[in-house]
């Protein structure tokens, strides 16, 4: 098996994942009490009238061609209409999106690029007072719930220190069109524009930071964890005995192999964080789209929280078809299939 | 005799554990002259792989050690050796893991020019030369194309092509002495006998030196010239392997000889009754005295290394009842 067949693979999992998602969400939302019709309608409508609603939005339709519809719908992007803002719920997500995401990726990027070489250091100095701070630190990080991390961050950097802003994601003095990603940081640096690209990453930090917190914790110390086991392998002795240098040992021929585990568990945590950015969007009034989510469910906006689902469903399973991947080039074995261990 | 490869002299190890201090290695010498294979033979448990990794400079952390190494005449400073975690120049081990000693996520390739990079000769040589020297020493260690093994990952190789890469491994350094702890025997005989074999070929055409380790006295017999024998941190017996194996001098190698089981079906040998001593006692006396049938008095008094004939060496205040004992044998 090579590399990209192992590719393929994970490709047409991923895929099928998604279809068994998107029925799951259709079927769910079907069995939810409450008739939308009569919802968007108001109590005071005759029966008539929600009827001819449900003829309108295909409600009386046999639930498998209603399937078929909304599938239909989905690969054209059209998503349906918004009961409550009455707008198209492809274009409510769409613009609202790119904000949870650039929130969601800075976190994971921290997590990445300071809980792993954490993890790796704490096992380096193990038991040492460096490895005492870090599982101090790492513990709180992990109990910490992300709102309340943001608000202590608020209180400490915006209101005593006053260094950072405590809300939104661009100031609004700093002319920003939302092109072309609708990411702010991510735009200012494409097209070279330093004033918006420093303005949006200082408005990133605390909400990123109270974000990736708990989850920087648990991968630090599985890091540290599966760091010090490997620590322990013969390969290991036997690499030091040559005179292999300390740093490279640490950071390449340590590290490597205990990233396996690390890497399952950053997958994971992409759940915990879209749900945790709801509540730190909520503390940074951050334009994500946190908002509009809560509001659907709250006004059983059907076709809003279907969108939402479905669009943080793919995030999840697309995350995960990268953390295969990248698992698939850690791990040697699994992109080129296991042969009978001796 | 040839000139001295490598002197140890005196290597006491201690370890400092919740139940006091245990002396694990007591006095441990061994000489090694260039171009000699030399055996370090005795029970799991006897301090021989302490020895070597004393040697090799990965002495655990907790460990204390007091002693003097020569290299080549050149006095090594204590902290060079024994705990230190730098090889010494001149001196490669060969690991005995084939299964567990190589790195299951990079690359035979990276591996090699890992060590390589640490390796002032090899240092410096641009890409295309580095790796025409892998392919030297891939087929030194008679492994047949070497570009695809350069590329392979451990888990692709088999047991025995794994081995030879950690013989490749110790070879890239070109050391003067090789030390083998236990070479083979997490490989089925067949292989067992291959390896052995490479590495007699490779001491022999590389002008190196062999530091054997090994609990199968059948492989030290074969395979070397002098025989150690150690026993509960001491070395208890020193002799040419021929004389070694034809009249022991010390009843725990004579023990050792009557427990090998015999391929003609009479048995699974004799054994010695007992276990090693603990580690943790404070033992003036003889340490094997304990499994001994000539045990006596003198016994309760540590027996000084004495030399029976100049190239010889035992620890035993009975060695000469134990030498008449077994040519009484031979003529029953």
């Amino acid at each position: 098996m090579t590399y990209l067949s192992y590719i393929a693979n994970k490709l047409g999992l991923a895929l099928l994942t998604l279809f068994g998602l998107s029925l799951i969400i259709f079927l769910i939302s079907h069995v939810i009490p409450g008739d939308p019709a009569r919802l968007e309608l108001g109590p005071l409508a005759t029966q008539a009238q929600v009827l001819n609603l449900r003829r309108e939005l295909g409600l009386n339709l046999p639930l498998p061609v209603q399937y078929g519809n909304y599938l239909w719908g989905l690969l054209h992007g059209n998503f349906g209409i918004s009961l409550v803002t009455q707008h198209n719920v492809w274009h409510d997500i769409a613009t609202r999106l790119p904000a949870t995401l650039e929130l969601v990726l800075a976190a994971t990027l921290l997590i990445l690029v300071i809980g792993v070489p954490l993890g790796a250091l704490a096992a380096r100095y193990q038991n040492s007072w460096i490895d005492g701070l870090f599982r101090l630190l790492s513990i709180g990080g992990v109990v910490t719930p992300s709102f309340f991390a943001g608000i202590l961050l608020q209180i400490v950097f915006g209101y005593f220190l006053n260094v950072l802003p405590v809300s939104g994601e661009v100031a609004l003095g700093v002319p920003y069109s939302g092109h072309p990603t609708g990411m702010p940081v991510l735009d200012g640096l494409l097209r070279g524009n330093w004033p918006l690209f420093l303005n949006a990453l200082r408005h990133l930090i605390l909400p990123a930071v109270s974000l990736a917190l708990a989850d920087l914790g648990q991968v630090a110390r599985i890091t540290r964890a599966s760091m010090i086991d490997v620590s322990r392998k013969e390969y290991v002795r036997a690499q030091r005995s040559y005179g292999l240098s300390d740093a490279s040992m640490t950071f390449k021929y340590m590290l490597k192999p205990s990233f396996i585990p690390s890497l399952t568990l950053l997958g994971l945590a992409f759940a915990s964080l879209l749900g945790n950015a709801f509540l730190v969007e909520l503390v940074f009034s951050w334009p994500g789209i946190a908002s509009y989510a809560a509001k659907a469910i709250l006004q059983k906006d059907i076709n809003a929280v279907m969108g939402v689902v479905l669009v943080f469903g793919v995030f999840f399973v697309v995350t995960n078809f990268l953390v295969d991947i990248l698992a698939g080039y850690v791990n040697p074995r699994l992109r080129l299939g296991t042969q009978a261990e001796g | 005799m040839a000139e001295a490869l490598l002197e140890l002299e005196g290597l006491r190890v201690e370890f400092r554990g919740p139940r006091g201090i245990s002396r694990v290695l007591d006095g441990v010498s061994l000489r090694v002259a260039a171009g000699e294979r030399v055996a370090v033979v005795g029970e799991t448990g006897c301090g021989k792989s302490l020895t070597v990794l004393a040697i090799l400079g990965l002495l655990p952390q907790g460990a204390r050690f007091r002693g003097r190494l020569r290299l080549l005449g050149r006095e090594v400073p204590a902290a060079e050796w024994g705990r230190s975690k730098r090889p010494l120049p001149g001196v490669a081990m060969v690991f005995q893991q084939p299964m567990s000693s190589l790195n299951p996520v990079f690359t035979v390739g990276d591996q090699l020019r890992a060590v390589a990079r640490t390796l002032p000769h090899l240092r410096a040589l641009p890409a295309p030369r580095l790796r025409a020297r892998l392919l030297e020493v891939l087929s030194a260690v008679q492994l047949a194309d070497g570009d695809r093994i350069l590329r392979s990952y451990p888990f692709q190789l088999s047991g025995g092509m794994r081995q030879r890469i950690l013989i490749a491994l110790a070879l890239l350094k070109e050391p003067k002495l090789l030390i083998a702890d236990e070479p083979g025997t997490a490989l089925d005989v067949t292989l067992q006998a291959e390896i052995l074999g490479l590495l007699d070929h490779l001491v022999r055409t590389q002008q190196l030196a062999l530091l054997h380790i090994t609990h199968n006295l059948g492989v030290a017999r074969a395979t070397t010239d002098r025989v150690y024998v150690m026993y509960a941190g001491s070395v208890v017996e020193e002799a040419a392997a021929e004389q070694l194996f034809s009249s022991p001098l010390h009843p725990y190698t004579a023990g050792l000889m009557r427990s090998v089981p015999r391929l003609d079906g009479s048995g699974f040998g004799e054994g010695i009754d007992g276990t090693l001593p603990s580690y943790l006692e404070v033992d003036l006396g003889c340490r094997f005295r304990q499994r001994c049938t000539f045990r006596d008095s003198r016994c309760e008094e540590k027996p000084e290394l004495s030399s029976p004939s100049p190239e010889r060496r035992v620890a035993c205040h009975h060695w000469e009842l134990v030498r008449a004992a077994a040519a009484l044998e031979e003529r029953v």
